[in-house]
């Protein structure tokens, strides 16, 4: 008997029954649909509920079997009569999918959404990737949600800082581009690299077992320090060279710090740097946002106000706050903000703040992209726009990069 | 999930790489004589005129069979002359016929579609057999095939 609360217990069920399966196929097909691969939107409980659900009725007229992985991904053996209910089912899913680069054929043309297996065929293949998955998810970190860990306290704070003061950062370093589209030509450009730190990754390295985003004013001490190891780390970055516009999340206080002036001396010269903050930290110190922002225009750089929710941008005057850059997050309630003629729509507000000004972040879909160009917004971000951005690193100044639309 | 496999003992080439008697002749002793419901086609591009035998055509000879390869419905073997061999469930043949009439209009100005054109099965391109029936004729003809390759891979 297994245990079915043991790791990878579906995997090890899936290897058990492929094997068993082998010695009589019966004209059985395996398909395993790489849902982990999704974006992050698009790969949520809910919708791998209803991925998985849709294949219920199959599985309960003994047509197919279902195993659902430690990954999210599925894996069905199926009957060889239940291969067209199958095919409309996966088309169905397509659709649900269908703005994620998944569900788009690769260069060669081929399916990266799901992968078939004939069992009279392939079992071996089937049986070995199987193990794979098995060996995976035995090996695979547990899942533990960021909520079920012990909240940081003021006493483990300094720990955790003292770790990070001592960490060697780089490899928490990220980067994300920032691209100008223009919607006549639909060409794409970079327009700046964004780099921050992986909150999450720097928590799995310094603190396991602790939630450092539990508490709001706790976190926004231990950014501090993570901002001064960012700013040590990224100006020895290889990305940041020869690179014209960089930005960096940091807290408004770290501006006023001699490491971000040290930071500035060693940048090259002429590269722009775009500092993001957020709104939470603005209006807890708007005097200190106004020095900020005079200290960056002083020298050339810009200031950016970060994380805007179709809430706080009905809450925040945002154009009187005369940021160099507004970040709006994409979501789909923006579409449902275009009330004609009011003054608090969505379009109105782009257009009082400058829709050049404006980065439209989290843009990951093909419905965001559309209502951002529709807008007047040219500047996106997103891992919709990161899965075509292939070309990394192109030459500087605008450098085309691909369609992206 | 790879779907790649080990190249077959004793290949030689074909235009768009290793051919595959060997692979063709292993999976027909494979199967179990319950699952050879199945078609076989055999795509004779090697009569085709050399214009209509470069790369891309010989691509999209495999290309109009993605509808059934990706679901693994479908087999394809190249062979080291340029012609395909296309094993694919007998509950397919609607589709794998669409497939055929649309590589029939691809070559239509091709000499071998003079006589016809707009049928799937009875035309100077294809030759269809019924797995079950004919069987030992496949295997027979892939034993053939794997020896003739071998011989030109020792030489």
């Amino acid at each position: 008997m297994y245990n079915q609360g043991a790791k990878g217990y579906q995997e090890t069920l899936l290897v058990d029954t492929l094997d068993r399966m082998r010695r009589n196929p019966e004209g059985r097909k395996v398909v395993h649909l790489h849902l982990a691969q999704l974006l992050p939107p698009n790969r949520t409980t809910v919708r791998i509920k209803i991925v998985t659900r849709m294949f219920r009725t199959l599985e309960s007229g003994r047509q197919a079997q279902l195993f659902s992985l430690t990954n999210d991904d599925l894996v069905l053996i199926i009957s060889g009569g239940a291969q067209r209910d199958v095919n409309n089912i996966l088309h169905r899913i397509r659709k649900l999918f269908e703005g994620d680069p998944l569900t788009m054929d690769d260069e060669n043309g081929g399916d990266k959404f799901a992968t078939w297996y004939d069992l009279s065929l392939d079992a071996a293949m089937a049986i070995h990737a199987a193990q794979q998955m098995r060996q995976e998810s035995q090996t695979a970190p547990p899942k533990t949600a960021a909520a079920q860990m012990p909240a940081l306290t003021p006493a483990a704070l300094d720990e955790v800082q003292k770790k990070i003061a001592f960490a060697n950062v780089a490899p928490f370093v990220r980067d994300q581009v920032a691209l100008r589209i223009n919607a006549a030509t639909k060409e794409a450009a970079i327009e700046f690299y964004e780099f921050f730190l992986s909150v999450q990754d720097l928590q799995r390295a310094v603190a396991p077992n602790l939630n450092l985003l539990a508490d709001r004013w706790l976190f926004q001490d231990l950014s501090r320090t993570m901002d001064l190891r960012m700013l040590e780390t990224v100006v020895r970055a290889p990305q940041i060279r020869g690179t014209p516009c960089i930005s960096l999340n940091l807290n408004l206080e770290t501006v006023l710090t001699p490491t971000f002036g040290t930071f500035i001396n060693q940048i090259e010269k002429g590269q722009k740097v775009i500092v993001e903050v957020t709104a939470m930290d603005l209006l807890t110190n708007y005097n200190m946002y106004l020095d900020v922002r005079n200290v960056l225009a002083s020298m050339g750089h810009a200031i950016l106000i970060d994380g805007l929710s179709t809430t706080t941008l009905l809450m925040l005057d945002v154009a009187g706050m005369k940021p160099d850059y507004a970040k709006i997050i994409w979501a789909p309630e923006l579409l449902e903000m275009m009330d004609p003629g009011g003054t608090r729509n969505a379009t109105h507000m782009v257009q009082e703040i400058g829709a050049d000004r404006i980065i439209l972040s989290r843009c990951d879909s093909p419905k965001a992209l559309a209502w951002g160009l529709k807008s007047g917004i040219a500047l996106f971000q997103g891992h919709f726009l990161d899965s075509f951005n292939k070309a990394r690193k192109a030459p500087a100044n605008a450098a085309p990069v691909r369609r992206a639309v | 999930m790879s779907d790649e496999r080990a190249a077959p003992v004793g290949s030689t080439t074909n235009p768009l790489g290793d051919s595959q008697e060997a692979r063709f002749l292993d999976d027909l002793k494979a199967l179990d004589p319950a699952a050879r419901n199945k078609t076989v086609i055999r795509l004779h591009l090697s009569r085709l005129l050399p214009e209509h035998r470069d790369k891309q055509n010989l691509r999209n000879a495999e290309t109009v069979f993605d509808e059934l390869t990706r679901t693994r419905s479908a087999w394809l073997y190249r062979l080291r002359n340029s012609d395909l061999m296309v094993v694919f469930e007998r509950h397919e043949t609607e589709v794998a016929e669409r497939a055929m009439l649309k590589l029939l209009k691809l070559w239509e100005r091709d000499p071998l579609m003079q006589k016809s054109k707009s049928d799937a099965r009875k035309n100077r391109l294809s030759s269809w057999f019924d797995m079950t029936q004919d069987y030992d004729k496949l295997l027979t003809f892939a034993m053939r095939q794997t020896a003739t390759t071998e011989k030109s891979v020792r030489k």
